[in-house]
């Protein structure tokens, strides 16, 4: 069987057609030109993560400061002692997240650990004037995220710490659904390996 | 009466120009413009932000580099919303996102000046920074 020419021509002009709208939605997806945020907008998202990264920070010192000034059934000086643990696991767990928003900007693990030294002081101190809000990048927002999952888990425990009775004879001493092997400071006696 | 033979040469350029015109969005073609970032609303609210290719010869819009609106309340953030990149749930999805297009209510161009482009921007930005 022989196809007439114009038949063909007909074939290759709409294959060629057909190619190039594929071609164009093809070449569309790979060469779209795409933003990059600029040096001072990073600057601005840093700020934003460093805020709040503050607050939540701020906000499990606030916790476990409220339950401190309840009536506790533990002396003033073990609830101090636990409030004083705690505040310095927070501290600890905001600098990491500061160094994780340093390692976010592709510094070096002690770029970043000398970040974090630096801007401890700088959220310690005089809070920092009212900025633009920022919606933060994903990457930053998780290292936020995270901060908070691991703040209310440690700020719970420091609360859990104090807010649980002191062991007595009493069956009915403590209220806790479920009992906790945390240690807890005491200024019961116990027996010394030394034998004093 | 004979047709002059200029009369197709205008006639099929015109009528392949009319149907190239209903079928390609010229702000879309590669190398023109600025970015272009759609956000597609769904009928059940859910919205999506991402590169849209919305060609007339599929039944379905394709979405790449996706990224949707999480709830941050409670989180310390300036805004009670976050930016979440599409790609890092557990099934991984990869190689965009297709959409029947009975189920999008509104498409609508994100400004890139806006906080969500911004800190579309920056997580490019930052993807760069961590890979050099």
């Amino acid at each position: 069987m022989r196809l007439d020419r114009r038949v063909v021509r007909w074939l290759v002009a709409v294959v060629v057609a057909l190619a190039a709208v594929v071609g164009l939605s093809m070449a569309s997806a790979a060469f779209a030109p795409t933003t990059v945020a600029s040096a001072g907008e990073l600057d601005a998202q840093r700020g934003a993560a460093e805020r709040a990264i503050q607050r939540v920070y701020a906000a499990g010192l606030d916790q476990l400061k409220t339950t401190r000034s309840l009536k506790l059934a533990i002396t003033d000086a073990q609830a101090a002692a636990i409030e004083q643990k705690y505040a310095d696991q927070l501290k600890a767990l905001r600098r990491s997240a500061l160094q994780a928003v340093g390692d976010a900007y592709g510094q070096t693990a002690d770029q970043s650990a000398q970040y974090a030294a630096q801007a401890e002081p700088r959220l310690d101190g005089t809070p920092a004037a009212s900025s633009a809000p920022v919606l933060l990048a994903p990457r930053l927002y998780a290292i936020v995220e995270r901060m908070g999952q691991l703040t209310s888990q440690l700020t719970d425990q420091g609360i859990r710490e104090m807010t649980q009775a002191q062991p007595s004879g009493s069956p009915a001493a403590s209220p806790s659904a479920a009992p906790s092997r945390t240690p807890r400071p005491t200024t019961s006696p116990s027996a010394s390996p030394t034998g004093r | 009466m004979r047709i002059p033979w200029i009369v197709p040469w205008i006639i099929a350029p015109a009528i392949v120009g009319v149907a190239l015109g209903a079928v390609v969005d010229v702000t879309s073609l590669p190398f023109v413009g600025t970015e272009r970032i759609s956000a597609v609303f769904f009928t059940d609210g859910q919205a999506y932000f991402g590169h849209l290719d919305d060609s007339a010869l599929s039944g379905t819009l394709t979405l790449r580099d996706v990224y949707y609106l999480g709830d941050a309340k409670g989180r310390g953030t300036d805004y009670d919303a976050s930016v979440v990149r599409r790609g890092t749930e557990v099934h991984q999805p990869a190689d965009g996102m297709r959409i029947r297009r009975d189920k999008v209510l509104v498409i609508e161009r994100v400004g890139l000046g806006s906080p969500v482009g911004r800190a579309i921007a920056a997580q490019r930005a930052l993807e760069r920074a961590s890979t050099k």
